[in-house]
């Protein structure tokens, strides 16, 4: 006749406690990394979409003057270009909104070194309102200058 | 400030932008500073800049309004050769045939001659050949033409100057040569001679009584004879009879006897027809149409003249980018000509321009090679004086090296070949480092609008 090893059925015992106690834990941390890595993508995004809106509105200059003068004035509608092509390449996804969307030109409108383009967004998040944080803040930047096709 | 040395460099080639660049910088110096003194000069600097460019305008007024880019191929003052060559399609006959062999016949004569004959012995008729010298009387002409000279005497007038009077003596005549009557102009004879002479005679009766009679002659003209030889040539000949010989042929038949030869030869007509080949050829030559090359040109006096070139806009950009208007990108040209026939040789036609050539050679950037555009190639009126515009859109830009060729043909062959540098911009957008960079803005390549050449 075997007796059943007690030390065993201890051991047991032991992991379920861990585990009970452990997995909370585990699962907030599972929900940290989720959230903050859709915060990094959301960041790649908007990164993406300064880039794009910032090159694309440098090319906005006023070819009337260009073709005159031989400058690179800006045209009045380099602005609008810009929300334009920001806009265009972010995503309509829900716990995701655009607080704010700035842009400098960094000299003059008349003699356009590069512009700045500036944006930023709040994502909401799943996971981390457990923890009291009910939204990431994330901050991007994208600079676009003229250039001359040349060699 | 924004200025820099490359836009210091390009400003400078032009002494308009030059002038107003200048202004532009001292008054934004002017409103940064202000007072009394600037103010004044505010004032006077728009005046002095001013006077400074209409002075120069005055001076340079090409520079000022278009500058020298445009360059022109002189051609040499000397006659040029008109090269008039051309590919001409003339009927050119193509020698071309075969030999056929022709089966043919030919008369081969076989005839022979028999020759016979005998001696006889008799009468027989000979032909004697002879001749004899004979005289007769011909004539020939004898001239005796020959020259005769005349002895004549002619009666020609000589004048004189003399006076003769009668009944007085030259004091008797000045004392009553108030009486003097002229009877008129008559003929005398003195000491021999005839003379012709004006005749005064004084009839006068004085109160004392008695009467005065004398006569004066004035000779005025002597008659004198003058011998003239005279030649003249007088035809004159004859014939003469002379004694001339001359040869009677006195050939004749001959009957004489004796022991002679009596030809009785024949001939004996035969032959045959011959069958043989002949290698005939049959000609199947033709006219063709052919290109050929036909070389021809002349002499002429090379074209004179002046063109202008305007360009809009300054600045060319690719058809890729959009105007205000929503219009592609692109280029017009206008090309006036003015052809000087004032120095042309009497008989040489007017030159005249009849076809235009215009094309863009881009030079690509990248070592990416030339890129042709077509501007404008048609003929035209034949004009001295005429104005051709062209648009053109380009689809590569282009280095400073771009050159816009612009070639008139004239009427006669000459060609004139005007060119300039014209560069096509392009551009586009890139990406850049959060720290930004310190690259000015960029600047686009070209600047001319009005160019005038004279060659």
């Amino acid at each position: 006749m075997v007796k059943p090893h007690s030390d065993s059925l201890k051991q047991k015992g032991n992991v379920l406690i861990m585990t009970a106690l452990l997995m909370p834990l585990f699962l907030m941390l599972c929900g940290m990394v989720i959230d903050i890595g859709r915060a990094f993508a959301f960041k790649a995004e908007i990164n993406r979409a300064c880039m794009i809106s910032a090159e694309e509105a440098a090319k906005e200059i006023n070819i009337d003057i260009a073709q005159q003068s031989g400058n690179s004035r800006l045209a009045g509608n380099y602005a609008d270009t810009i929300n334009k092509f920001f806009y265009l390449n972010i995503s309509q996804a829900d716990n995701f909104s655009i607080k704010s969307l700035e842009y400098d030109v960094v000299d003059s409108l008349s003699f356009p070194r590069y512009i700045n383009v500036y944006a930023a967004a709040e994502i909401n998040c799943f996971f981390l309102k457990l923890t009291g944080i009910e939204r990431i803040t994330v901050n991007s930047h994208g600079s676009g200058r003229l250039k001359k096709i040349s060699n | 400030m924004q200025l820099n040395l490359k836009k210091c460099t390009k400003i400078m080639q032009n002494y308009k932008h030059s002038i107003f660049y200048c202004f532009l910088l001292l008054n934004r110096y002017l409103n940064k500073n202000k007072g009394r003194a600037a103010w004044a000069a505010r004032i006077f600097i728009p005046i002095i800049f001013l006077s400074v460019f209409l002075t120069a305008s005055f001076f340079y007024p090409a520079n000022l309004c278009g500058g020298n880019w445009l360059k022109v191929d002189m051609p040499e003052n000397n006659p040029i050769w008109v090269d008039t060559s051309r590919w001409e399609t003339k009927k050119i006959y193509v020698n071309d045939g075969y030999y056929v062999n022709v089966e043919k016949q030919r008369w081969v004569d076989t005839s022979y001659t028999v020759s016979r004959g005998h001696w006889e012995t008799g009468q027989y008729r000979v032909w004697v050949n002879s001749s004899s010298v004979v005289p007769y009387t011909a004539y020939r002409y004898v001239d005796t033409s020959h020259w005769e000279t005349t002895i004549s005497y002619v009666e020609v007038q000589k004048p004189v100057f003399f006076s003769v009077l009668h009944g007085t003596d030259s004091y008797g005549w000045s004392v009553y040569s108030f009486a003097a009557k002229f009877t008129g102009l008559q003929q005398v004879t003195y000491n021999g001679n005839k003379y012709l002479a004006n005749v005064y005679v004084i009839d006068y009766r004085p109160a004392r009584g008695g009467r005065i009679y004398a006569v004066k002659y004035v000779y005025i003209i002597q008659f004198v004879k003058e011998q003239r030889v005279s030649s003249k040539w007088v035809s004159s000949g004859y014939w003469q009879p002379y004694t001339a010989y001359k040869t009677v042929d006195t050939s004749h038949w001959e009957t004489r006897t004796g022991r002679h030869w009596v030809d009785t030869s024949y001939t004996v007509n035969s032959g045959y027809w011959q069958p043989y080949t002949e290698r005939q050829w049959v000609d199947t030559g033709y006219y063709q149409d052919t290109r050929v090359w036909v070389s021809s040109g002349y002499y002429a006096e090379p074209l004179h003249g002046r063109v202008t070139v305007q360009k809009s806009p300054e600045y060319v950009f690719t058809r890729w980018h959009k105007d205000g208007t929503g219009r592609d990108c692109g280029m017009e040209l206008i090309v006036n000509w003015e052809i000087d026939n004032s120095m042309l040789p009497q008989g040489e036609p007017e030159k005249k321009i009849s076809k235009v050539y215009i094309y863009q050679e881009t030079v690509r950037y990248k070592d990416r090679g030339n890129d042709t555009t077509v501007i404008k190639n048609s003929n035209i009126s034949p004009a001295a004086i005429g104005s051709v515009e062209a648009f053109s859109l380009f689809d590569y830009a282009g280095s400073e090296q771009s050159i816009l060729h612009i070639y008139l043909y004239a009427l006669s062959g000459e060609v004139v070949h005007v060119y300039f540098n014209n560069p096509i911009n392009g551009f586009r957008s890139i990406n850049i480092k959060k720290s930004g960079t310190s690259s000015s803005p960029e600047e686009f390549l070209g600047g001319n609008y009005y160019g005038e050449a004279t060659f």
